[in-house]
């Protein structure tokens, strides 16, 4: 934990919860994160982990039945959980842009993309004539791979392909310059070769505009491609994080050694067996005393069933939060 | 040939479909008047020779194929016939009346969109609340009460007790000004059902379009809540609200026989009304057929201007190939 660089993004101990017809739903509980400047964090978990719930959280898009949000937010010092609405609105697309899961819907059908993107700077740099503008936009469409930029900008998102439309979109969130960006599994809607495209230029430009990027999938091979730190979430709650190369080398919470093996056997193309994680993601309205990971683990003792354990080390920087966990490279203190 | 001809070309053969239509339906009901049309026209103590040569006149001793032809053939000429009672043409006795109406109908249709629209927005945007239950009474109550109820309230509200405008008539050699006022309360008693169509319209479309996706990338990327409703939502939303208004503009050029005759106004309305009062069959036909044709000329500009509205209406899909 020594000389960690400077976080652009901290986030500790948020919780979200959503008023249902079934109660509060506690979607998010305790979820703590840090990013520094120039990484890629990926946010890895089922559907209903709340992955997609932090990014929204992150903006404060929170669909109207939020009924509590409760932790820390912090960009860069500021405090996201009590901007004012105003300023909020002035940080997004600013400081903080998202691209979303299917680019089909997440563009307006009725405005060109010149339109789209015009409007996009108009809010953050208000002294720029049309003209600029124009160039600003077709020049970022050209740096995410739009071919024939200048003509194309006229057309309307109808008459693009799906991995063309998430290139606009990522061209759109990167035209104000932020410095983070939320990528809300950008690539489930595409097909392989189009998202291998999508993952490389999402690197590209971390690598040359030095935005940090936080990359939320379900698919860990993705993460472990694209991501410096990985976050893996089940429940709503962190349950593992550390550096992508030894948390794929040595997964320490049973989640992340379950969500590993299903991930292989899909991969191998063998006749064997597929590997599934017996059981459902718990209901939240109703959140189990103890790990939330219980109902499910095969390597449950009685003691998770009563209390939550703690995210523990199990190498540096490397933490998760199981009884199990023990960190590989410190010795065993005072062992009997 | 592009997508977008194509799909003209395509309305337009429908549109012609539906006037042939329309001028047979008319036609036969020179067939289903009760009675020799000469004779209804002329009154009982006509001498047969009056009767003899208005039938020739009208075409009535030809078999109905060459009826049918001649109807067709004098109307595809733009000739509809002379009034048997004035001795006009009734293209002109139409033609004279006819801005009196098209003014009506536009002023009623500006009011209702003026007023209907910010209505809406005003609804979908404070869902739910007392404002929106507000706007939910006043526009199923405008909906609810006729126009010619309101029209005689009108009349007695703001023109014989307040005195505010003239009762009855157009100015017919006045000025622009002495027009706009005596439009004004016709217009309105006209407007105020639509208003309730549009402001209801509105609101849901509006309430639908906010909760997509693309809503929310614009969010996302800071972009001003009024710029999100009433330009990116609205545009979206506006498709089934100009669908009402092609309806509602189609009807009101035909339908706006209450006004017309509350107010003691010139129109369509009233001019077909008088020919029904008098069994005036042919200016019957023609006035009818003249408002059909505008009905469906309006819908066929409704239909073309979705493709402004929404790109994707113009079917030409796919990468590439932008027309200049």
């Amino acid at each position: 934990m020594s000389n960690a660089p400077p976080s652009l993004l901290t986030v500790r101990d948020l919780s979200v919860s959503f008023a249902t017809t079934r109660g509060e739903a506690k979607v998010l509980r305790g979820v703590s994160l840090d990013m520094a400047r120039g990484q890629i964090v990926g946010v890895v978990g089922e559907s209903g982990s709340g992955k997609s719930t932090l990014a929204t959280a992150l903006l404060r898009l929170m669909p109207g039945n939020l009924l509590r949000m409760t932790g820390e937010m912090a960009l860069d010092g500021t405090d996201l959980l009590t901007l004012s609405p105003a300023r909020m609105r002035a940080l997004r697309g600013a400081r903080i842009s998202m691209i979303f899961q299917d680019p089909m819907s997440a563009l307006n059908p009725v405005f060109s993309i010149r339109t789209l993107m015009t409007d996009v700077q108009r809010a953050k740099t208000p002294g720029a004539s049309r003209a600029q503008m124009h160039a600003r936009a077709v020049a970022m469409l050209d740096k995410v791979g739009i071919p024939d930029a200048a003509e194309r900008i006229r057309d309307y998102p109808h008459q693009f392909s799906g991995g063309m439309r998430q290139r606009i979109m990522i061209a759109m969130a990167l035209l104000t310059e932020p410095d983070l960006l939320i990528a809300d599994e950008p690539t489930t809607a595409l097909d392989v070769t189009i998202e291998a495209q999508i993952v490389r230029l999402l690197e590209a430009l971390r690598d040359n505009t030095g935005v940090s990027i936080l990359f939320i999938s379900h698919s860990l091979g993705l993460v472990a491609e694209l991501c410096d730190q990985v976050v893996v979430m089940y429940a709503g709650t962190v349950v593992e994080s550390g550096p992508a190369d030894a948390l794929f080398a040595r997964p320490a919470h049973p989640y992340t050694q379950a969500l590993l093996a299903c991930e292989q056997s899909t991969r191998d193309q063998s006749d064997a067996k597929l590997v599934v994680i017996p059981g459902e993601v718990p209901d939240l309205t109703r959140v189990p005393t103890g790990c939330i990971f219980a109902g499910r683990c095969a390597h449950v003792m009685p003691e998770c069933r009563a209390q939550v354990p703690a995210l523990r080390s199990a190498g540096p920087g490397h933490r998760a939060a199981c009884f199990l966990v023990q960190a590989p490279s410190q010795p065993p203190e005072a062992a009997p | 040939m592009s997508d977008t001809m194509r799909y003209v070309i395509s309305r337009i053969i429908t549109t012609v479909l539906v006037l042939f239509g329309a001028m047979l339906v008319l036609f036969s009901l020179t067939l289903f008047v009760p009675g020799d049309p000469a004779r209804v026209l002329l009154g009982p103590r006509a001498s047969p020779e009056a009767l003899q040569a208005l039938s020739e006149r009208m075409g009535l001793d030809l078999p109905i194929y060459a009826q049918v032809g001649r109807f067709f053939g004098n109307v595809l000429r733009g000739d509809l016939g002379v009034d048997v009672i004035s001795g006009r043409p009734i293209l002109n006795m139409v033609m004279d009346v006819l801005p009196y109406t098209i003014a009506l109908t536009f002023a009623a249709i500006g009011i209702a969109v003026a007023i209907g629209v910010p209505l809406g927005c005003y609804a979908a945007t404070h869902p739910n609340t007392v404002g929106d239950r507000i706007t939910a009474v006043i526009s199923v109550g405008f909906i609810a009460i006729p126009n010619f109820v309101v029209a005689i309230y009108l009349v007695l509200i703001f023109s014989i007790w307040l005195n505010w405008f003239p009762v009855l008539g157009v100015s017919r050699t006045g000025g622009f000004w002495d027009q706009l006022v005596r439009l004004v309360l016709p217009a309105t008693s006209l407007a105020l059902g639509w208003i309730g169509y549009i402001a209801r319209l509105v609101r849901s479309s509006l309430l639908e379009v906010l909760n997509e996706n693309f809503i929310r990338t614009s969010r996302a990327y800071g972009i001003s809540e009024n710029r999100i409703v009433y330009k990116y939502a609205l545009k979206n939303a506006a498709i089934p609200t100009v669908a009402i208004l092609g309806l509602g503009v189609g009807r009101l050029l035909g339908g706006a026989i209450f006004a017309e005759i509350i107010f003691a106004r010139p129109g369509i309305g009233s001019l077909i009304y008088a020919a029904i009062n008098t069994r005036n069959y042919p200016v019957v036909q023609a006035g009818v057929l003249v408002v059909v044709f505008l009905f469906v000329v309006t819908n066929l500009l409704v239909d073309l201007s979705y493709s402004k509205l929404d790109p994707r209406m113009s079917r030409r899909g796919g990468t590439g190939g932008r027309m200049p």
